[in-house]
């Protein structure tokens, strides 16, 4: 009964991290940080109160008088809506309010303004919502959708983006241009110029199919009006004040009349950027019944109806030289847009910069066609795109490498951006550690005698049925925020009270990623205050300055540049008043473990506390608070989708090992290296955790996660048959971090929150070509894909020398492009 | 809690006699009544029903097997190893007479789900549902095991006993009949120069539903030949598959050359008969039990010291032993006897310690602990992310074992100890050594996850858990989380390991 620590146990090898220090206590680091807490391990913040289970989700709240909403799906992929009755509903006690869209206003939403909260005459997706009730509990709710009658008529549903496309092919939304909803087009140089210098050209064809956010707190709202008739929402929205104004827009308030609250939020990664139609339901719900009104999503519902990341076949060209420098890269991407338009149609705009700049291409182009179908639409999710397009470039390239017989490592080094370098798209790399991330993740995985020594020509075990494998991928994405808005800023309020104590109110919204406790170590390292003396209010529009959302890992950059800016003014007002007050120059002041204190003496002068009380009360009746807005040196895209749109750029890469078994194809995640350039690390803790759960989510996209969409019917709506990874399955992750000190970035850091899930799959393929000889251009690569494709190429586990190299590409032909783009049009309708 | 488990009347008999005499007297309603053990089975699926038809509820009454003594145990009698139905997964699991006497069976419970349903699924639970990829149905099979039925007949306590390989009649159907009990299953002794290979085929190492899986055993005669062989194959075929074929061949001289294997291999793939579903397809199954196959023969031949197969050691995740799992120095603590409890319609009164202090409530017999935590307790520290028992954010401690609470009855828990992540502090009221641990490592973000983390964390460690990095894997895997790649969590853990050396307590 002794618990024991296991001997030999090797935890530490899990995450073994050499550039970070030992852990101390969190009291410890909680405390006054003379050095700073900028770069140390900090704690999260609200660890404590999250650990405990004492904070509360949306889940965890009610109201007084709250009903329970519910909302009844179509259930089918596509339909004519024949009629509706909710008379027997209607009449179920407990039941207060039932709503078709015969009873709200149907104003149009969503980024193609192709959605309604309730559908009337047509079903287009799976989803598509049909019915709402609210009554006094959610059992009573549930029994009375029950209770409704539809009739529908079916229609023959279009499941794939090539027959949407289809001449004749029925239309599916009446407000598209056929069933092409958005297209973007950029190009820069000349492809037969490239072409014509190039010694090897292939053509490759991918597959990725829908996964999905799985965050484990369930979506969820409460709607209530209060006594004035202002619209109160407790909502998981990570753009709050984009929201207020759009959810204005489509419940008919002005956006000054709404207050969002948001309560803790059960993990984004990119799924609150859009509304959704459950959110003005939960409205018009609360206005019919007069009550406040919560819904809730159960588990299979949030996997039907939450955002997915955009399925894409993505075809792409590229030549190599003599030299091994790529010469240049053509790209057209084909999106299963599903039912209707939300912000993740806009991923192409992410996809093109890795098309385009990861690393140097004279000559590229790309091409994406979003197609409307009845499957289920997608929305933003995590690395927005990137994942998909990382998957194609690296994988591609690593197959230009094969067939060139030149090492993976040594071509990623040889065409790689560098500091200085102004990208075809125009973004401008003022720093850039890519080839540093290159050479470190190198050095740690220890790559080039794995590539020697393992590999298919060296079969593992008695009887040779295992192989290993090390593959190789890189990323670059926004790291100083993204314009995409007229403004891309975000406002701080700070202020000092009496007691010496810290109030920060920063416009960005904390979703776990913990922006709270980096934006408190920034102001606690300019304001020499223990971190746990600031209190971070980030979750009330009532209270918080503008700020354009959580999204573009943009946070710890915009709004630490933010807060910053406000900290370095409250510390100038504190040491100018301190001055006049003990009559010694501001240059001989500095603020320190909670006080002012005289540099030459190295002593403690004046209580932080007396200070302000001091301002309060004497001749000066000034109070210590400001407010500051921080906007990026940033530009916005042209419609030619040129322009420097991020302050600063991210770049990473990771090397993923794994074992194969040659018989099952079952693959072994052996162990996997991230390096990341994050211009400078703020909180170790933070970026570790970081990094291991974007692992974590890049593993699950390139070996479990897959939405199983049949007949454009979700068959796989549970955490049984859908597999995230779990804490056996996670490899060990070793980490480390090029510090590049970006002249931008607060105190030189660089945004890091969507990076590290970016490589992970395309690396994960290079490694399972590494060991079987086989490339696979679908995901997941579950054991059955992996068979397939050694069976396709003829390899099993007596083969030992990999087949030549062939376009993965069908003959089949790929649409081209019809349109001139209406991609960049996006960017103007948002402002 | 957005569905209700409409029980019409609840029954805790103190008997085996008393339970199936009311099964008996009540087996000819239109609406039998419902048999529960753990319930791992029947929650989920009663949830799903009720989802799609809200209106089939409150039809049912329900006989819980809680109470029930003759039920539980694990015994050896004569040259016979007996099991109580009610046993849980993980006491089998823990078992030294089964690893000993049993080796496929104390592998397979290794390998079941996580330890949130291990400490609530019985055997008996396991075998009546009859699903084609119950983990303990092959080893079973091939450790040749009898099906101890009762029912009430004439008067009295009628048993009868089923072979195993009779006993499932299609997937969810067995030879139980309405009015019967499963009372124990019986199996000899397994010698102690067997040898049983076994690999559960699925994504995780656990947690998943297998795509196959496979048990092998083979009993030497001592002068290099075999006296038996028996090979079970699961998730193939409408029921779990003896393959006698195989056995036969191997019989007559196939063991011990691969040729023999690669013949048997193939034949043990052609009796199969899989589907294709959501885990996998027919042809992959089918493959897989050829490859599986072959691998545990070779493995089993090498360790027996066949020289075709010198140094062979099968890949992945195939287990050759003679003696069952290591565990077994660490039997778990006995959980409190419970009351039995009278024949009760409407709400039943409920009493059990939570957090410390007593807990009494009038409540629905078909009331889930989570809901009564959460709405009725307002302790919302224990979460709700999918009400299926896979993603353990719902975990409390059970009598100290972590179970969900979603899976879980609040009647179900009348004179135990019930403890919420509520109710784990440190004794000066501020945050737990646990909590403080993982926090420190980075194993916080969103939170969602954290108090089902910490109730796994603490629970492997309150029954002997040891701070390996695989054991404090295993102890989360019944839990998900989407935000921190579990590795901060794991070095919390470790961490939690280093600062006991000795003793665990909950506050
Ligand atoms: C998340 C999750 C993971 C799982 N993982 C696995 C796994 O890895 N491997 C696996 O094999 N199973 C797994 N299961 C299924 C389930 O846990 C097992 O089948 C378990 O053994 C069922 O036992 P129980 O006591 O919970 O059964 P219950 O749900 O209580 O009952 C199941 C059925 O058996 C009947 N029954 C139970 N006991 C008796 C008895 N003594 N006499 C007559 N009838 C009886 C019930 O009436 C019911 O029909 C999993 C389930 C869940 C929810
Ligand atoms: S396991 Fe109970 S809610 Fe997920
Ligand atoms: S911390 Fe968010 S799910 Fe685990």
């Amino acid at each position: 009964m002794q618990p024991v620590l296991g001997e030999g146990s090797d935890l530490s090898e899990k995450t073994i991290n050499t550039s970070i220090g030992p852990p101390a206590s969190a009291t410890e680091n909680w405390g006054f940080a003379n050095g700073g807490n900028i770069g140390t391990r900090i704690p999260k913040l609200d660890g404590p109160q999250r650990i405990s289970g004492k904070v509360s989700y949306v889940q965890d709240i009610t109201r007084p008088r709250m009903l329970h909403g519910a909302i009844l799906r179509a259930g089918v992929p596509s339909a004519r809506i024949v009629s509706i009755d909710v008379s027997a509903a209607k009449l179920l006690p407990g039941v207060h309010a039932v709503l078709t869209a015969e009873d709200i206003p149907l104003v149009p939403f969503g980024h193609g303004r192709d959605n309604t909260a309730l559908k009337q005459d047509f079903v287009r997706c799976e989803r598509d919502e049909l019915v709402a009730v609210a009554a006094e509990d959610e059992v009573t709710a549930r029994k009375a959708l029950a209770l409704v009658k539809i009739e529908l008529e079916e229609i023959e549903p279009i499941l794939d983006p090539f027959s949407a496309l289809e001449p004749g092919a029925r239309q599916i939304h009446p407000l598209h241009d056929g069933n092409l909803v958005l297209n973007f087009d950029w190009s820069g140089g000349d492809i037969s110029a490239g072409e014509a210098v190039s010694s090897l050209v292939l053509e490759d064809e991918y597959h990725l199919t829908w996964v999905t956010h799985c965050c484990l707190g369930v979506s969820g709202i409460i709607a209530e009006f209060d006594a004035r008739g202002d619209l109160l929402l407790h909502s998981l929205t990570q753009v709050p004040f984009l929201y207020r104004r759009d959810l204005g827009h489509i419940v008919g308030l002005a956006p000054e009349c709404i207050h969002i609250v948001q309560p803790t939020i059960g993990g984004g990664f990119g799924s609150k950027l859009d509304i959704y139609p459950y959110e003005p339901i939960a409205v018009f719900l609360a206005k019919a019944a007069g009550r406040p009104v919560r819904i809730l999503f159960n588990r299979e519902e949030e996997f039907i109806a939450s955002p997915t990341r955009q399925p894409t076949v993505a075809r792409i060209r590229a030549g190599m030289d003599d030299e091994g420098a790529l010469t240049f890269r053509e790209a057209r991407f084909l999106h299963d847009n599903g039912g209707a338009t939300s912000w993740g149609a806009t991923t192409p705009f992410v996809m093109m910069q890795t098309i385009s700049s990861l690393y140097r291409v004279p000559h590229a182009s790309f091409h994406t066609q979003a197609v409307s179908t009845n499957n289920p639409y997608a929305g933003s999710f995590r690395g927005y795109g990137n994942l998909q397009a990382t998957l194609a470039v690296e994988t591609n390239l690593d197959r230009l490498a094969a067939m060139a017989a030149r090492d993976p490592l040594e071509v990623r080094l040889a065409n790689a951006q560098q500091a200085g370098d102004i990208s075809s798209q125009g973004m401008v790399f003022r720093s850039c550690g890519f080839k540093e991330c290159l050479r470190r993740a190198g050095e740690l995985s220890s790559w080039e005698g794995k590539r020697k020594e393992w590999g298919l020509a060296n079969p593992i075990g008695a009887s040779g049925e295992l192989r290993r494998g090390i593959g190789i991928a890189s990323l670059l994405h926004v790291g100083g925020g993204a314009k995409i808005y007229r403004s891309d800023g975000c406002g701080t309020r700070l202020s000092i009270d009496h007691a010496g104590k810290v109030h920060l109110c920063s416009g960005s919204t904390e979703i776990g990623q913990g922006s709270e406790t980096v934006l408190a170590a920034l102001v606690a390292d300019e304001l020499g205050v223990k971190i746990t003396d600031i209190r971070v209010t980030n979750d009330d529009t009532r209270q918080t300055p503008w700020d354009v959302g959580v999204h573009a890992s943009r946070t710890s950059f915009i709004a630490g540049n933010s807060a910053l800016k406000a900290a370095r003014q409250v510390r100038t007002q504190l040491l100018t008043a301190a001055s006049e007050i003990v009559g010694l120059p501001p240059e001989q002041l500095t603020l320190r473990e909670g006080g002012i204190w005289d540099i030459r003496t190295d002593s403690a002068i004046l209580d932080l506390g007396k200070l302000v009380r001091e301002l309060h009360f004497s001749g000066q009746h000034q109070l210590v608070e400001v407010q500051v807005f921080y906007e990026p040196p940033s530009d916005y895209q042209d419609e030619r989708f040129h322009g420097d749109v991020s302050a600063s750029y991210a770049w990473g890469v990771q090397v993923v090992e794994v074992e194969v078994d040659m018989q099952t194809g079952v693959i072994q995640p052996l162990r996997v290296t991230s390096v990341h350039d994050v211009g400078r690390v703020l909180n170790q803790l933070g970026i570790m955790g970081q990094v291991e759960g974007g692992v974590a989510m890049g593993l699950g996209y390139g070996l479990t996660e897959e939405m199983l969409v049949r007949g454009g019917i979700l068959a796989n709506p549970t955490f049984r048959d859908y597999h995230l990874i779990t804490a056996p399955e996670m490899p060990p992750v070793q980490m480390d971090f090029i510090e590049t000190d970006d002249p931008e970035g607060p105190r030189g850091a660089k945004g890091i929150g969507e990076a590290p899930a970016i490589p992970t799959a395309a690396a994960l393929v290079n490694a399972v070509a590494h060991a079987t000889g086989a490339w696979i251009n679908r995901l997941p690569l579950k054991p059955e894909t992996v068979l397939a494709a050694l069976s396709a190429e003829g390899i099993d586990s007596s083969t030992l020398v990999p087949p030549p190299i062939r376009n993965l590409a069908p003959e089949k032909e790929f649409p081209l492009p019809v349109t001139p783009s209406d991609g960049a049009e996006f960017i103007s309708e948002v402002m | 809690m957005d569905w209700e488990l409409g029980i019409s009347g609840y029954i805790a008999p103190a008997t085996l006699s008393a339970a199936v005499r009311y099964l008996a007297e009540s087996s000819t309603q239109e609406y039998p009544p419902l048999v529960w053990a753990g319930g791992t089975d029947l929650m989920p699926r009663m949830r799903m029903r009720w989802l799609d038809s809200p209106e089939q509820g409150g039809l049912q009454s329900l006989l819980s097997l809680r109470s029930v003594s003759e039920l539980s145990g694990i015994e050896v009698v004569g040259d016979m190893l007996r099991i109580g139905s009610l046993t849980t997964i993980e006491e089998m699991r823990r078992s030294p007479l089964i690893s000993a006497h049993a080796p496929a069976l104390a592998i397979a419970c290794d390998l079941f789900a996580s330890f949130q349903i291990r400490h609530a699924a019985t055997l008996g639970g396991n075998l009546v549902n009859a699903s084609p990829a119950a983990d303990t149905a092959g080893p079973l099979l091939v450790h040749q095991a009898v099906v101890v039925c009762a029912g009430w007949r004439d008067g009295s306590v009628d048993e009868r006993h089923i072979p195993l390989a009779e006993f499932w009649l299609g997937p969810g159907r067995c030879a139980l009949a309405a009015d019967e009990l499963l009372v124990a299953v019986e199996l000899p002794i397994f010698p102690d120069s067997g040898w049983v290979a076994y690999e559960k085929h699925c994504r995780r190492p656990a947690k998943d539903i297998s795509i196959v899986s496979i048990t092998l055993a083979v009993e030497p005669d001592g002068d290099g030949g075999l006296c038996r062989s028996s090979l079970a194959l699961g998730a193939v075929a409408p029921t779990p598959l003896l393959v006698p074929q195989v056995a036969e061949l191997l019989a007559e001289g196939g063991f011990g050359s691969k040729e023999g294997h690669s013949r048997a291999s193939r034949m043990a793939a052609e009796a199969a008969s899989p589907i294709d579903d959501v885990r996998g397809s027919a042809a992959h199954r089918r493959h897989l039990v050829e490859v599986l196959t072959h691998r545990a023969l070779d493995g089993i031949a090498a360790r027996m010291g066949y020289s075709d197969f010198n140094g062979y050691e099968p890949p992945q995740r195939m287990t050759i032993t003679q003696s069952g799992s290591a565990l077994t120095n660490c039997e778990l603590p006995p959980m409190t006897p419970q009351p039995s409890a009278e024949l009760q319609e409407g709400d039943i009164e409920v009493n059990f310690t939570l957090n410390g202090g007593p807990m009494r409530r009038n409540i629905a017999a078909g009331a889930t602990l989570v809901a009564l935590l959460r709405e009725d307790e307002n302790l919302t520290g224990t979460k709700i992310a999918c009400e299926e028992g896979e993603c353990g954010a719902c975990s409390v401690l059970l009598d100290g074992r972590a179970v969900q609470s979603c899976l879980t009855l609040a009647v179900e828990c009348e004179g135990r100890e019930v403890v919420t992540v509520e109710g784990v502090y440190a004794p000066d009221g501020e945050l737990h050594d646990l909590m403080e641990d993982m926090l420190i490592e980075g194993g916080v973000q969103c939170g969602f996850c954290s108090p089902g983390m910490v109730i796994s964390g603490l629970s492997h460690f309150l029954n002997g858990g040891g701070g390996g990095e695989q054991e404090l894997a295993r102890a989360i895997e019944g839990n998900l989380c989407r935000c921190t790649g579990y590795l901060r969590l794991l070095s919390g853990l470790e961490r939690h390991a280093a600062r006991l050396g000795g003793g665990v307590g909950l506050e």
